[in-house]
This record gives C-alpha cells, structure tokens and sequence, in this order.
C-alpha cells in the first residue's frame, strides 16, 4: 500500500512538474542557464566595468570601444539547445511518472531515473534562488524538501537495496530487509526531514505574513462566500505559521499519527489552496505539492506494513516506533 | 496630358496624406548605430557634477513632476531653478527656484549584507581607503546621494526649462513638457525590462530618446519594471541611472518616466530613484493612478505585493473614480495577468474582474520578456467588449519564445506575439487608441486599434 501510494505520489508529482518546463517559460534551471548564456553574449562582464569606468568619469576608448564588440544579434543556438535539453528533461519526467506508475518491481534505470530527479529538485530549486525576483526565493529549497526527497525514497526502494535480488517483488524485497535497521531507519528519517524542512519554512513565511500567502487565502475563502478581511487574514496567517512550526517539531520529534494525519490534511489543503484561489488552470502548482501531504500518508502507510510486519515476526524493524 | 497630371497630382496628395496619417511613418534605427558614441554622452558621477537626472510623473502629470538627479558627494544645497523661459546660462533668469526637497545617499542593501563598512566619500578619505585596502581585495563602490526637487503648480502642456544645481555646480539646461489637458489626442510610450543587455539598454534609450525627437507629442515612457536584476544592489542601478540618461533627446529634452515596480525592484533603492515615500517603517506605496485630464486615465499597480486588501482597496476606488469621467481607462503593472510564457499570479483573481466590471481599455504589462497583444478579453474569452492587454517587456533583456498556442494571443484570432527588443508607442485620440510596436531597427512589428467605448468617448 505505502509503495502504491509512494508510487503515486511521485507520478503526480512527475507529471506536474513536467508541465511548466513542456507548456510554459520552463524549469527554473532552464531559465538561470538562458540567462547566464545572454549575459555571457552579451559580454555583460566586460561591458559592465567599461560602463562604471564611464561612470567613474576614468573611461579610455579601450572603454567605449568594448560596447562595439558585443554582438547585438548573437546565434541563438546556445539557447535552443538549452530548450531542447529542458524539454527533453520535461519528457523524461513524463516517462519517470509512467514508469513509477507502471513498475512494481526493483529496477535500477528507473532508480536512477528517480535519484536523478530528486537531484533535479534540488537544483531547480537552487535555481530559483539563483534567479530572484519572488518573495522568499530564497526559501525555495526548503519549502521544496518534501517534493526533493519524495522520489529519492521511491529510488530507494526500486533500487533493490543491497540484499534484493532483481525482480522480487518490491513488498517481498522489503519482507526480507526486515530487521534492517539503517534503510528503514534512514527512509522514515528522509520523509521526516522533508516534511518537517517543507513546514519550516511555509511556516517562516506565513508568519513574515507572505503576500501570496494572503491572496491564497483571501480569493479561496471568496470561494465559499466568506470575505475575509485583511488583519483577520494576516492574524489567520500568524496562527498558520506557528501551527506549522509545531508541526515540524511534532514530525520531527514523534512518530505519532494524528500528526501525520494532520500534516497529510493541511498539506493537501494548503496544495488545493491555489486552485481554489487561483482557477483549475494552475492545477499544476497544486499536484507539484502533492508531496507535502502525501509524503505524510505514506509514512502513515509505511508504519502500518511495518507494524504488520512486527506483529508478523516479533520484533520491532525500527529503533523507537510508537505510535502515540 | 490633363488627365495625367491631374492623377498625378491626385496620387501625390494621396501619398502625402498617407504619409501625415503615419501609415509610412518611418521610425529611427538604432539597431546598426554605435554603441560606443552612444554612451559618450553619460555624464560621469563625480563630485558634484548633477548627473542621472530623470523626471518621473506621478499623481497629476498636467501640473506636476519630480525632477531628480544624482552626485557623488553629498555637500552644499541642491537646487533646481526653473521656468518657461530659457534662461540662457544665468540662473537669476528662471521665474522659480526651488531647494530639494528630499536628498540623501542611496541605500547598498548587498554591501550592507555583507557587512561592509560605509565607503568614504572625499578623496582624501578614498586615497587613505585605497592605501589600507590589502591589494585585491577591491572595496565595495561607495554610492552617491539623490536629490528629488518636486515641483507643483505647472500648467500643462507647457514647455519648462530647468537647470539643476548642486553646491553651486549646474548642469547644463533641459527642458520637458507637462501632460496636456487636451481632450483630443495623447501619445506615450510603454516598455519594460531592462535589467539585463546593457549594450542593448543603450540602444534602446536611445531609439527612446530619437522617438520623442521625431514624435515631439509623446509624453512620457510608462515602464512596466525591472529595471535592474537585483533591486537592493546599488551598483546595477547606478548602471541603469547613467544610461537612463540617454532617453533625454539631443535638444536636452527630458522624457518624464511613469514608473511601476518590478518583481526585481525589491529593496529601498525604486523608492530612492523615483521618490516613492513612506509615512512610516513600512515600504513606500508602489500603487497610484494618475490623470491625464478626462481624455486618458492610468492605474499603476504592484504586483509584489497582495493583489487583495489595501491594493484591492484602492484598485476598487480608483476604477469607480476614474470610469464614469474619463475617455480612456488603462491600468499598468509588471506580472502579466494574460502571459505569453509564464504562468499568470494570483493577482489575476483580484485585478481581471476588477478591469472587467469596470470596462477597463487597455492594460500594459511586463516581465514576460515576449511582444503581445492579446485578443480583447472578457469572462476568459475572445470579447470585442473585452480588455485588451498588451506588453511583456524588451527594453534591454534577452528575449523569450511566446506559446501562441495559447488562446489569446493566438495570432489566428487577430492577436499577436513574437519576441524582440521593443517600445510600444500609443496614441490616445477621440475614437480610436492606436497600439504600435516598435523594434530596435524602427519596423513596426505590430500595430492595432482599439475603438473607443460609447458611453464614454463624450467625456
């Protein structure tokens, strides 16, 4: 159930990051490389010392001259075979979807696949700070740690860690990493961190009382007839920060369920909130953030098996699992 | 004979009729032209040699303007003398002089995160700075201090001569036009991003520059944002300031800026260039409107901040305001709420019912780095009643592909969007607004009209 549900989860989250980078300005990556490429074109280094020296007033014609060298029309060759490389990378995640869909067995290429696209999380999300020009881009590793480590756990488990065989059945593979401490340990802790790091810093940001945040609420609340004033929203938004803020120590310092199950509700909200506020045409946004809820659903899951698996064969898989 | 001479005469008036009307109009192309000579006509910072000076228009742009401009030492009074008479070189000539109301030294939000000590400004301090600096390790630029003269009671469309004045240095004379009253016809320009292609920024300023040149009746440049890449970095504005220079013409007129804020503007610095203001601790307010009589009417908006609330607030109140009185009802911000490439803000929820209920005409936009112009848009579909929204910005930055495979810029439907450096130049007369896009090298790369409304082309 918790690798259906993992499974899933990475799907979505394939599909709806593929999107932006095949429909839209694509990935956040694709974009800071275009620019760095412009800019290296455009000579912008070397232009921008001749500029301040023209400012300084120390200008030498060498100075002046150096605006003549740059090409004002240069191949665009560079920037296409970025796109094609974005768009390539977008069909990849298409395929990596399908694929964590589809396969139920230990497979290594799509392993790497997945390993590759939680790396690719991460460095879009660097990417995006790179970037700048949005409110807290600088949070967007962290508020995206839930979505960066959701298909490294599901690589872990398609891997075929270090005692299954090629072809088992991954719940069979798992049966007999039974007693394995430091891969179930090191999945729960993965999950944990990611859900935990997400919460920090939507957390941070709602009580910083983030202006995207307010929209959210505000239009979806229209949704319902409710027309929330703005201090109701921004106290609203205090309350919603700290609240995330208890959730990430909760997560992090217990295995207990109703947290889970509250993390598993308030993320998916959260997630919906930009439909709900914004129309069914950034359904994307949403799915993107699917983990944020649904990386709690599967540890819910995941304790389950286990459990199961303790009742099964007397014994406890990991070091201080209770459920409260 | 007779009858030849007279079709000759007959296709000469035609040709020459066409020719005032601007269907041959041939714009400056400044795609080939050097770059260098370009920018030899910044006027270095130095002491207190007024330099970066820029006009912005706020509030009521027939009667009033913020002249602003930079030095590099802060010393003595800063003083602006002007009047509708040139004053030939002698200040006492002006009718009016006034001392500048707000002055200080720009913030370096980069050099104070990196905990940077302030620079020293004299040259004695800078020499003792460079002697103790270990060799390289460059000290951080030290910034220089803006000086915002408002000026009020103006009458419009009148010609004002200026000299700017600081610790008993001028500047050489310009000169600007405030907005007409008129109730016939208004020209502006619009564009925006330009915080990227330094060499093309010049270019562009300068396509600005000859455009008001060959179109006197231009009065302003709406920017949509962007200016710079890292708005709390001083060094990249201070790059932008100096160029921005090159807008003037080369009579020294001064082309006015109405500014929006772009989503890489954040910082204290837009507030500083543009004399944005705050009552208190919290950011100045980047939304206004501004009237040009009852013929046109602009809301600015921010899009970096809460499209709901106290924007919505005012949003609200100025479309109610301004709808009944004026002619032609245009908004502009920086994210585009019809995007040809990105993905629209959670702004659109606000603004777009907002524009809708209120029948606005046209809304500018930035930030896409595409040309568009949509198809008219209302209730999310193709609406000759609808708003028609145009922009995205090319006024220096590299340019991106737009999906025209998205409904409403799909050129099929009478839309248009391509990619290109680019100006809009538009032209508000009684009946019809006229769109024209203009590229580097002078080529209209798309022009169209918007027909007036009737219930309030009488106002």
């Amino acid at each position: 159930m918790w690798v259906w549900l993992l499974s899933f989860i990475v799907a979505i989250q394939c599909f709806s990051m593929a999107k932006p980078i095949l429909l839209a300005d694509g990935s956040h990556a694709f974009r800071y490389l275009t620019r760095q490429v412009d800019l290296a074109q455009a000579d912008e280094g070397d232009v921008e010392r001749s500029l301040d020296a023209i400012i300084t007033g120390t200008a030498t014609e060498a100075d002046y001259a150096s605006f003549d060298s740059v090409d004002l029309a240069p191949s665009q060759r560079p920037q296409s075979i970025l796109r094609a490389l974005d768009h390539a990378w977008g069909a990849a995640l298409v395929l990596v979807g399908i694929g964590a869909l589809c396969i139920r067995r230990h497979h290594k290429p799509l392993a790497i696949l997945l390993g590759l696209t939680s790396l690719w999380c991460m460095v879009d999300s660097m990417s995006a700070v790179l970037n700048g020009g949005v409110a807290f881009a600088y949070l967007s590793p962290y508020g995206a740690a839930a979505r960066t480590v959701t298909p490294l756990l599901l690589a872990t488990v398609l891997s075929g860690l270090p005692t299954c065989s090629t072809g088992e059945r991954i719940s069979d593979a798992y049966q007999s990493l039974f007693g394995r401490r430091f891969w179930l340990n090191a999945f729960d802790w993965c999950a944990r961190i990611g859900i935990a790091v997400t919460f920090a810093s939507h957390g941070h940001k709602a009580v910083a009382g983030d202006y995207y945040f307010q929209d959210l609420i505000i239009l979806s609340a229209r949704r319902i007839g409710l027309d929330l004033p703005t201090n109701t929203t921004l106290t609203l938004l205090d309350w919603i920060g700290y609240q995330d803020v208890l959730l990430t120590f909760a997560v992090l310092l217990t295995r207990t369920r109703w947290v889970l199950y509250w993390i598993a509700v308030w993320g998916l909200i959260t997630a919906i909130s930009r439909i709900t506020a914004m129309g069914f045409e950034v359904f994307d946004l949403s799915l993107v953030r699917i983990a944020n809820g649904g990386l709690a659903l599967v540890l819910l899951a995941f304790y389950a098996w286990l459990s199961r698996c303790s009742s099964n064969q007397n014994s406890v898989p990991i070091s201080g699992l209770r459920f409260l | 004979m007779y009858i030849c001479n007279k079709l000759s005469l007959a296709l000469l008036l035609t040709i020459s009729l066409l020719c005032c009307n601007g269907a041959f109009a041939a714009y400056p192309n400044v795609a080939e032209a050097d770059v260098a000579e370009i920018n030899k006509k910044i006027t270095p910072l130095v002491e207190s040699i007024p330099a970066q000076w820029r006009l912005t228009m706020k509030d009521d742009p027939t009667a009033m303007a913020t002249v602003s401009w930079s030095t590099f030492l802060p010393d003595g009074e800063h003083v602006l003398y002007y009047g509708r008479r040139s004053s030939a070189g002698d200040l006492n000539d002006y009718e009016n002089r006034v001392v500048c109301q707000r002055n200080g030294k720009y913030s370096d939000e980069v050099i104070k995160k990196k905990n940077k000590q302030d620079q020293a400004h004299s040259k004695e301090e800078q020499q003792q700075q460079e002697e103790v600096e270990p060799e390289g390790n460059q000290p951080p630029k030290p910034t220089a201090y803006y000086h915002h003269a408002r000026l009020s009671g103006l009458k419009p469309a009148t010609l004002y001569y200026l000299t700017m004045v600081s610790n008993g240095v001028a500047s050489g004379e310009f000169h600007f036009y405030t907005a007409p009253a008129d109730r016939n016809r208004l020209v502006f320009l619009h564009g925006g991003d330009s915080r990227t292609g330094i060499a093309a920024r010049s270019q562009m300023n300068r396509l600005i520059s000859e455009l008001v040149s060959v179109r006197p009746e231009i009065c302003a440049l709406v920017h949509g944002g962007d200016y710079v890449s890292s708005g709390h970095s001083y060094e990249q504005w201070e790059r932008w300031l100096s160029q921005n220079e090159l807008i003037t013409t080369d009579e020294n007129r001064l082309v006015p800026i109405i500014p929006a804020k772009g989503n890489h503007d954040r910082g204290k610095l837009i507030g500083e260039i543009f004399d944005f203001e705050s009552d208190g601790e919290d950011d100045p307010i980047y939304y206004y409107d501004i009237q040009f009589g009852n013929h046109l009417s602009m809301v600015i908006l921010d899009t970096n901040i809460a499209g709901t609330g106290a924007q919505e607030a005012f949003l609200t109140d100025a479309l109610a305001r301004l709808r009944p009185k004026t002619r032609w009802l245009t908004a502009q911000y920086h994210r585009p709420l019809y995007p040809a490439v990105k993905t629209a803000p959670a702004h659109k929820g606000v603004f777009v019912p907002l524009f809708e209920n209120y029948d606005l005409d046209l809304a500018l936009e930035s930030d896409g780095h595409v040309i568009k112009r949509t198809v008219p848009i209302r209730n999310e579909q193709k609406d000759t009643t609808g708003v028609v929204y145009v922009g995205e910005g090319g006024l220096g930055v590299g340019q991106r592909q737009p999906k025209i495979d998205r409904w409403f810029i799909n050129p099929e439907e009478g839309a248009y969007a391509g990619q290109g450096h680019h100006v809009m130049l538009i032209a508000a007369d009684v009946k019809m607004l006229t769109i024209e896009t203009i590229g580097m090298d002078g080529r209209v790369l798309d022009e169209s009209v918007i027909q007036a409304r009737d219930e309030y082309i009488q106002n």
